[in-house]
Formats: C-alpha cells, structure tokens, sequence
C-alpha cells in the first residue's frame, strides 16, 4: 500500500479536477506560482531598490505604465473610446472600473442598457478586461425590469475593446 | 521506461511545446526589459553544543550567505505570451569563487509555464510546509549543519527536489486554485554543457527523474489556504545504490497577521546503499508565524528519523523561534535560536547544543 500511496494521491488529485470543471476558473501561471520558499521570502523582503535595476525596458513598457493610470493604459484608453458613445456614471482609472449611465439605443426605446467594464492587469492581455452587462426592458405600465442578456454579448464587447487596444499599442510603438 | 517510450514522449512533448509557443499571428513585438537584483546576507552563528571535537572546538563562525546576482530578461507579445530568461551569479559559492547558479529560459501564458534549465523542480517549487513560514534566518531550514554538527545521513526537510540539474518543467495554468507540475531531469548531477557521455556515466546521480507537484493555493474570505502534495522518482546511477523513490505532503493556513504551516514526508530507503538497513527516512515539521507591521516571529519543530532494522533509529529533533524587523524596504535585520538534539544509532554521533544565528540581509 505503501508504495501505491503517491499514486493513489494524484490519481485523486486528478480526478478532483475532472469533476471541478463543471465551473473552471482557469488562471495562467502567476510568477509567485514558481517562487522557491527562498524567492517568497525574499520578496517579503522587498528591495532597496523597488523592482530592481533596469538595464534597459522596464515595468513602465511592459506594462504601459508611464501615465498615472494604474491599470493598462491601453486598455484603459480603448474601453473609453470604446464606449464613448454611452454616458459615463464612473470612471476610477486607479481601481480600473469603468460604469456607464443607462443607455437606450435609439433603434429600440423599450430597452436599456448599462456597463461595468473592470481592468484587472496592468499588461496588455485577454484576461485583463472583464465585461459586466445589465439590460432592462420597459414593461406595459412603462416600469423598467431586469432582462436577459444575450449570450455573448459581453464578450463581444471585451473582443472590441481589446482590438481597440491593441490598434492603440502597435499605433504607439509606431512612434 | 523503455527508450522507445522515452523518445515518443520527449518527441511528442517538444512537437506540443512548440505548438503552444506560436499559438496566434504576434501583431507587435514587446520591448524586452532586463533587469538585476541581487541580495547579500551576512550572518554571525554561535554554537554551543556536546561535540566540540568536530567543529574544532571553535563556537562561532560567521558567514556570508545568500549573495549574488539574478539578471532577469523578460519579455510580452501581443498574443499574452509571455517569455523571459533568468542568469544567477552566486557570490557565496566559497572563498574567491563565482559560480553560476540557475540559468533558464522560460515561457508562460494562459496555456501554462514552460521552464527549460537549470533550475529547481516542481517537486521543490511547488512544496509549502512548515519551513515555508520560518522566519529569523531560516531556523531549521536555514542551514543549521552549517555550524552545527549533525552527523551525515539524518534526514533533513529537502528530500525533495534534485537542486539546479538541468531539466525541463511544465506548470498547468491554475485551475479551480488547482495546478500541476512535471519536472524531468536526465541526469541529477548534468548541468550546462555536460555531455551525454557526461550524464549517463555512473557517477552516483540519478538518471530520468521525474518530479511531480501538485497544489490547491485559495482564499475564504479572510483565509488562505496553500495544499501541496509532491513526488519524485529516479534510478540510481550506480548498481550499488537504491532508486530514489519520496514524496511529502503539506500546507499552509494563513489567517490575519498569523501563518501556520506543516509538513510529512518519506523518503523511504532512497539513496541508500544496497543492503542497507535503513528502511524509511521521514520527516515532519510545524511552524507557527506572526507579523505585525515590520516585525515578524516564528516558532517552529521539526523532527527528521531513519529507521534501522535491528538497531535504534537515527533521530534529529530541531525547536527553532526566530525573529526579524525589516528596518526599510530590502534591508531587514534578524535573530534566531535553535534547540537541537541528534540522536543516532550508537551514541558516537549523538549531539545535543543550542545554535543563535544573528544576521542581517540587504535585498536591491
């Protein structure tokens, strides 16, 4: 039994997985992922020097960084431009949330809609931008109520948003 | 394995790899950023212990550990790729000696992480026990054999893991707070440029190890939890020594202010000599934390044992509470003071002392 222990663990272990993916929560690997005890304690520690010494590149090109904004400015930029054509509530550029007012398209007066866009990373990635999107419909006594949203309709606005941002880059690195 | 087996899976294995790095047209190329860092510690170690007669009847010695320099190439493609490399200079390798430490490439994005060189396994990277809390110097992960004498062969915390060898790893992304790690390493005692004549010589290392990790890292609310079991196997290059074959269990709570982490693992007789009497090498330790502000303390045990058929077992029981204050960011001042008890087979290598570690360390 001894010896078919280590096995048994990961066969479990594997299996755990399997029947978790009825709702994955997949995140690529973080650098504290492959931190050894002695990185971790390390940047418990912190340096003198904040992030190290760069020889050339830095935080503030492979993040976008050099405006104040402390989420992706590319991202951060493209969804504004993105939804410049709804009214904002809110725009926090340190905590990366953006909230429109409720929008009616003029095509259809009985609906609405309002957004949250959150900007999670400060690199240029897929996984950095989510979508929230809310819909209310006007009822006969002219009350406005919840309604569904379609199925995909938050990704394709998270799909526009990062091609916005990613015209916006290759245009900067063009300068 | 048979070698048929071991090129299908090398060969298929490369094909995916390759695959997974060119997934998408890159649209713009990311700058790369190369950055140094480094850290220099500095430590005074004052012994007191029974056998006097192995450390020459000094009691204290002090030393620089931990120094040296990572220069780290990283850099991002449009597609979420992203790549680096890393060089570390270790300075501490001896008086007057540079030497290269850990030297990789790697690659990562939503499909996992990539790691090809020399650097530590899955089965090492992706352990937490209770070292992983200890904090003053490291306590009895801190290297306390270094001035204290513990005969050799007691088993220690780092049965895992084949150090830098050069190796392939794969880390899954992390899914549900659930990722796996493979490591594969041709030869434990290959690194750099060493030959394949080099690395299927008999020279005592271990040929195709294989290292596994597996952990569950999650947050409750104000809780965090880390959950890590670990693996590795190998076959010994020498006909006169047994396979390696341990693995360890472990994890780590966090809560508020206080981290408490525990470990068990076994070894079994891995390494040993053919016909040796020793039939399993475990360990187990417990380490209690707690940081307020700038200040962080540690208490911890840990208890390493061989069993010997016929014979009593070979024992190290090590009571270790440390403290550090970080004075500024990266530079951090520490004390640390271990209670230590060897008890081996036989009383010629038993040992019984105290070990107080004070030192400070500068991270830039």
């Amino acid at each position: 039994m001894g010896s078919r222990l280590p096995i048994l663990i990961s066969l479990m272990t594997v299996a755990g997985i399997a029947a978790g993916c009825a709702g994955l929560d997949i995140k690529a690997p973080t650098d504290e992922d492959v931190y050894s005890a002695k990185d971790r304690r390390a940047a418990d520690l912190g340096k003198v020097t904040g992030e190290g010494i760069f020889l050339f590149g830095g935080p503030d090109k492979t993040s976008a960084s050099t405006s104040p904004i402390s989420v992706n400015s590319f991202l951060w930029r493209a969804t504004l431009d993105t939804l410049s054509f709804m009214p904002l509530a809110s725009a926090d550029p340190f905590g990366g949330v953006i909230i429109t007012d409720w929008f009616t398209p003029p095509e259809s007066a009985e609906e609405r809609f309002k957004l949250t866009v959150y900007i999670l990373s400060r690199s240029l990635r897929s996984d950095g931008l989510k979508v929230a999107v809310f819909r209310q419909i006007r009822d006969d006594a002219g009350n406005w109520i919840d309604g569904e949203v379609s199925a995909g309709t938050a990704r394709k606005l998270e799909d526009g948003i990062l091609a916005r941002a990613r015209e916006l880059r290759v245009a900067g690195l063009a300068e | 394995m048979n070698t048929t087996m071991k090129r299908f899976l090398l060969g298929t294995t490369a094909v995916v790899g390759l695959g997974l790095l060119i997934p998408a047209p890159v649209f713009a190329a990311e700058p790369m950023s190369l950055s140094i860092d480094g850290t220099v510690d500095v430590k005074l170690r004052i012994v007191n212990q029974d056998d006097e007669v192995a450390s020459g009847g000094r009691s204290h010695v002090l030393q620089t550990d931990n120094a040296g320099f990572n220069f780290k190439a990283r850099g991002e493609a449009d597609n979420g790729l992203v790549y680096g490399a890393k060089i570390e200079i270790d300075a501490d390798a001896g008086t007057g000696t540079v030497a290269f430490d850990e030297i990789m490439v790697w690659f990562s994005g939503g499909w996992g992480r990539l790691e090809i060189g020399n650097e530590d396994g899955a089965d090492n990277i992706m352990y937490n026990h209770g070292a992983s809390v200890m904090t003053g110097g490291g306590g009895f992960d801190g290297g306390p054999a270094d001035a204290f004498t513990i005969a050799a062969g007691t088993t220690s915390p780092d049965i895992n893991g084949v150090s830098d060898a050069t190796k392939i790893t794969y880390f899954t992304p992390r899914i549900n707070g659930i990722q796996v790690g493979l490591s594969y390493t041709p030869d434990t005692d290959g690194e750099g440029t060493d030959t394949l004549a080099t690395n299927v010589a008999a020279t005592g290392g271990i040929q195709d190890h294989i290292g596994l990790g597996i952990n569950f890292v999650q947050s409750f609310d104000d809780v965090g939890i880390r959950l890590s079991y670990v693996l590795s196997r190998g076959d010994a290059e020498l006909n006169s020594s047994k396979d390696t074959n341990s693995w360890s269990v472990g994890g780590q709570v966090d809560f508020g202010n206080i981290s408490a982490g525990a470990g068990f693992g076994d070894a079994g007789d891995s390494g040993e000599l053919t016909g040796s009497l020793v039939s399993a090498q475990t360990f187990a330790d417990f380490t209690v934390r707690y940081k307020d502000g700038p200040m962080t303390v540690s208490a911890g045990f840990f208890s390493g044992s061989a069993k010997i058929a016929g014979t009593t077992d070979d024992d190290v029981d090590i009571f270790s509470v440390g403290a550090g204050y970080s004075v500024a960011p990266g530079l951090s001042v520490y004390a640390g003071f271990d209670l230590i008890d060897v008890d081996q087979a036989g009383t010629a290598s038993d040992n019984k002392g105290t070990l107080l570690t004070i030192g400070t360390s500068m991270s830039f």
